[in-house]
């Protein structure tokens, strides 16, 4: 099985791809940045993508979805798993926020890492079949 | 790619071998588990119906 693995990433502002115990605890350090608060917000008020989930169900036009509820490598293994196929993560690839980086870098973390294995982020992972191209993109879903 | 306020980004690819691993600097390495988050005692997975698996 050939197939694409795309993640969604939030565009507005105060949202944020990954974030962790030590963001979630950052909550009260008065150290914190205004950008840093609003990866706590994002952390604390997620917004999962149900309507575009639902609209890729409907158009069938992902192969295989879930969310990163329980980290991106846990979907990542759900999804291969399931679907009795192997994986390739390009680490390059995965959107991690520039504020988010910059916190776990402060703390000595390996943000690539974290944002593999963390949880409590509510985009999708997406399996699409190279011949679908970007018909999921092509109708209103923005939530 | 763009949808709505969400930006797409190909992120790697399925393959045939039932390896899941991580491309990093031109190594590859098997991907580790997520640890997950349990402070905000959120655990749920959520799945949507209608997807072919």
């Amino acid at each position: 099985m050939a197939g694409r693995l795309i993640l969604t990433e939030r565009q507005t502002t105060g949202d944020s791809r990954r974030t962790t115990d030590d963001t979630r605890l950052a909550a009260d350090d008065s150290r914190l940045t205004s950008d840093d608060s609003r990866l706590v917000t994002a952390y604390l008020r997620p917004q999962p993508r149900l309507r575009l989930g639902t609209l890729l169900a409907r158009n069938r036009a992902a192969s295989a979805c879930i969310d990163l509820s329980d980290g991106l490598s846990d979907a990542v293994y759900r999804v291969a798993e399931s679907s009795g196929v192997g994986a390739l993560i390009d680490a390059d690839a995965l959107p991690i926020d520039p504020r988010a980086r910059a916190v776990f870098d402060s703390r000595g973390l390996d943000p690539v890492e974290q944002a593999a294995t963390a949880g409590d982020d509510y985009e999708l992972l997406v399996a699409v079949r190279p011949r679908v191209r970007s018909r999921p993109l092509r109708s209103d879903a923005s939530r | 790619m763009r949808h709505g306020d969400a930006r797409l980004t190909r992120i790697g690819v399925c393959t045939a071998d039932r390896a899941v691993v991580m491309r990093r600097g031109g190594a590859e390495t098997v991907l580790p588990r997520a640890a997950g988050m349990r402070i905000s005692g959120r655990s749920d997975t959520h799945s949507f119906e209608g997807l072919e698996a």
